[in-house]
């Protein structure tokens, strides 16, 4: 399922809108500039999918770059996840 | 999407009781309307006091008051995927909101967080008193709470991320009308 939510957040910055239910039939266009259309919504999606999954994946490289150096100076597991939150999910 | 009604009211023994002979403070019909799919919108901070509220297609409902001296309570859940405030409406009129100050929008209350995957159930109550007994929509409005003039997307009834996986959710949100004899 596309996430139009997710492709007109990320591509379509400033521009007001909203989008009742999950297709592209409910989405009210409020700004002044021309409403995209469901052809270059769609053809979006491929590389906003990708966008979030590399985002979400950076995030979790970080997470686990901060516990290997939190860890090389002598924090446990337990340490790290008390004081930083980390390693528990 | 569901609505539950009722405005008459029967004795053990069938009779129709009468909604005058009920004194005060007695419920006398109850609309709900359940919004289970989702909604979402961007709307831009631009400063101006009140003026970015949009309206959650779908969660509204509807009560013609037997008298236009009862009360309605107004009762709302929502499912709220990031920051925002809201406020209930009748008739597309903001009602139940704080004092007007300064720049500050009015609402109802608000609520929601900073992070991808959350939801949170967001209530809020209003006694209004219509003056009516004419048919009476009441409904949502939602706002973001951002202090810079950019676009904010705002979520009901889904998380922020709403990967089709077993780390996201979706939920409802609800407004119920109850009218009470006054």
């Amino acid at each position: 399922m596309i996430d139009y939510t997710a492709i007109l957040t990320a591509n379509y910055e400033g521009s007001a809108w909203s989008l009742n239910g999950d297709t592209y039939d409910g989405l009210t266009w409020l700004s002044d500039t021309p409403k995209p259309t469901q052809q270059e919504l769609d053809d979006a999606w491929p590389a906003v999918q990708q966008a979030r999954q590399d985002a979400i994946a950076a995030e979790a490289a970080a997470k686990q770059s901060a516990i290997d150096k939190l860890a090389a100076l002598g924090l446990s597991v337990d340490e790290i996840r008390a004081a930083f939150g980390l390693g528990g999910d | 999407m569901s609505t539950l009604r009722f405005n008459t009211w029967q004795d053990t023994g069938g009779t129709e009781v009468a909604n005058s002979t009920l004194g005060t403070g007695k419920i006398l019909q109850v609309v709900s309307t359940t919004k289970t799919d989702t909604f979402t919108a961007a709307t831009d901070n631009d400063g101006t006091p009140n003026a970015q509220w949009t309206s959650v297609t779908g969660l509204t409902a509807t009560i013609t008051p037997t008298s236009a001296t009862s009360k309605v309570l107004v009762l709302v859940e929502l499912s709220v995927g990031y920051l925002m405030s809201y406020r209930i409406t009748r008739g597309g009129t903001a009602i139940g909101v704080g004092a007007a100050a300064g720049s500050r929008q009015q609402a109802t209350s608000g609520g929601g967080k900073d992070n991808t995957y959350y939801l949170e159930n967001v209530s809020g109550v209003h006694l209004d008193s219509p003056a009516t007994t004419s048919a009476t929509t009441y409904g949502v409005d939602i706002a973001n709470n951002s202090s810079t003039a950019t676009t904010i997307t705002l979520y009901i009834n889904r998380m922020q991320n709403d990967f089709d996986n077993t780390a996201t959710s979706r939920g409802i949100s609800t407004i119920t009308l109850v009218e009470v004899s006054a």
